[in-house]
């Protein structure tokens, strides 16, 4: 086989990929707290095997014989990141709803740990704890934070909850130091690698405030996501065709060459 | 096949239901009492691809991971217990509740179910019922002499004849929950007590939290028209823009598909 035709079909599989990103990104527009996902591609050389022939001792009467070491790029995945921009803030007027503008996470203490969120859309249970959507209690400076029953629940920029003018509690917002650590766990949280308990550090207050009665949304630019739909139907149909042109060629070469006219 | 229709068609699906809370919120925007909805989202597991830390070809390791989200699911259809505007009836049997508690009535099975609609009316024995004929708990009956009903904030209501004799009197309690959000709601504008909702706790109208009666003001649905509509847009998009990678995802497998001829 012609080495076009692989080096396409990796083009057609990566690109498959990407569509499968920006589906979830899509998918996710009105989740709130969502950050989007970012791919990025690498070319992966690949030697060819007349690299590894003795070169000189090829060489009859300063003619080559095999053809010059070919480098064929074959473009693959690298990596993918959790875009961490802000996302626009949504007022709700629920006293329960928190959204952070800065950088920093809420932690929520999972069964598997604790986890980070940026999904503020929390819940007073039947314990009168703040939980979240999953009924995971959320983090405050010292444990989980209990509301008593009342009229007015206010949290100011840096966390702190009072209960009709008590202070009952502060809710932790910490920063990590390189978001790209971060994996996604779904229901909205992040996690470090292989489900780890996320590496924190605490938050630059001059940076980050905690809004009472408003959501963060999803950063999905739904514009940059509908022209990167397109760039990846119209390359993966460059793939294809790829592909279909080099069968062509080694079909071509399979009838017609060394045909008996 | 392709994840992505498949990440897709989570995101129509949840739409549809976000599209679903709207209708019904505008559906009651004249429904007394009424509480609105807000459908909530969470972004679904993911597949991992290459684990961030692994080792790459040149033998360091990779600072991220490849992770490939699979979409979105709803989580909760949030009731919002927010005080709803008045209208100003006259009609002595209108009364609403400044605050967050709840009226008590009694089915006709005799189970305990609490509204916040406070359109009353009296039935052929007089008791004070609902307009499905549910009672007032504790039950109240106006003598048949008496002309006048009067309500006051602090609950208690007296049945007063032409002189302004009381000729029967009581107060009626109000009841809050540690999270209203959590109580099951029955439709004919009642609600009642779940796992989730924590124990009614009965309190004299004006005590803590528990509001103050209004006689004479129904409370309206506190449905925001222009929010809904602004929901509705961004639904109606968000599902156009998932139908929209369903419709790419297709078309990338179908020019797969033409590949092979």
């Amino acid at each position: 086989m012609q080495q076009s035709s692989i080096s396409a079909l990796f083009g057609a599989l990566s690109n498959e990929t990407r569509m499968a990103m920006v589906a979830n990104n899509l998918a996710n527009v009105t989740t709130a707290g969502y950050k989007a996902d970012r791919v990025s591609f690498q070319d992966v050389f690949q030697r060819m095997a007349t690299d590894y022939s003795p070169d000189a001792r090829n060489d009859l009467q300063q003619k080559q014989l095999l053809p010059k070491p070919l480098v064929v790029a074959k473009p693959r995945l690298a990596e993918q990141t959790v875009d961490a921009t802000q996302g626009g803030l949504n007022a709700t007027g629920n006293p329960l709803d928190l959204a952070i503008s800065g950088p920093g996470f809420f932690r929520v203490q999972t069964p598997e740990g604790q986890f980070l969120t940026r999904n503020g859309q929390f819940y007073r249970n039947n314990q009168g704890m703040l939980v979240t959507n999953q009924g995971y209690p959320v983090m405050g400076q010292a444990g989980p934070v209990a509301i008593p029953e009342g009229q007015t629940v206010t949290v100011t920029g840096d966390g702190q909850m009072t209960v009709d003018g008590q202070i009952v509690g502060s809710i932790d917002v910490v920063d990590v130091p390189d978001v790209k650590q971060l994996k996604k766990y779904g229901q909205s949280l992040f996690t470090g690698p292989n489900n780890s308990q996320p590496v924190t550090q605490p938050v630059d207050r001059s940076k980050t405030s905690v809004y009472q009665g408003y959501l963060e949304q999803a950063n999905v630019n739904v514009v940059s996501e509908m022209v990167a739909m397109i760039e990846v139907q119209r390359s993966f149909e460059a793939y294809t065709k790829i592909i279909s042109s080099t069968q062509e060629m080694d079909q071509q070469a399979s009838t017609k060459v060394g045909e008996t006219r | 096949m392709m994840r992505s229709l498949y990440t897709g068609t989570t995101g129509m699906v949840a739409m549809q239901l976000q599209i679903d809370t709207m209708a019904n919120n505008l559906a009651n925007v004249n429904t007394l009492g009424f509480k609105k909805s807000r459908a909530e989202f969470e972004d679904l597991m993911y597949q991992t691809l290459a684990v961030a830390g692994t080792q790459n070809e040149g033998g360091s390791r990779l600072p991220t991971g490849l992770q490939v989200g699979m979409g979105v699911r709803p989580t909760t259809v949030h009731k919002f217990f927010t005080q709803g505007d008045f209208q100003n009836t006259g009609n002595q049997l209108d009364v609403a509740i400044s605050g967050q508690g709840f009226f008590r009535l009694q089915d006709a099975a005799g189970n305990d179910v609490y509204t916040r609609a406070g359109a009353f009316k009296l039935n052929q024995d007089g008791t004070v019922v609902n307009a499905n004929g549910y009672t007032l708990q504790p039950a109240f009956t106006v003598p048949q002499q008496a002309t006048n009903i009067v309500i006051t904030e602090r609950g208690v209501i007296n049945a007063t004849d032409g002189q302004g004799n009381v000729l029967a009197t009581t107060t009626i309690p109000l009841y809050t929950f540690i999270n209203p959000p959590g109580l099951t709601a029955l439709g004919r504008n009642v609600y009642q007590i779940s796992e989730a909702s924590g124990a009614a706790q009965e309190l004299t109208p004006g005590d803590q939290n528990a509001g103050t009666l209004v006689q004479g003001f129904l409370e309206m649905s506190n449905v925001q028209m222009v929010d809904e509509m602004v929901g509705l847009i961004v639904g109606q998009r968000a599902y156009e823009a998932n139908s929209k990678t369903i419709s790419t995802a297709d078309a990338m497998l179908q020019t797969a598909v033409n590949l092979k001829r």
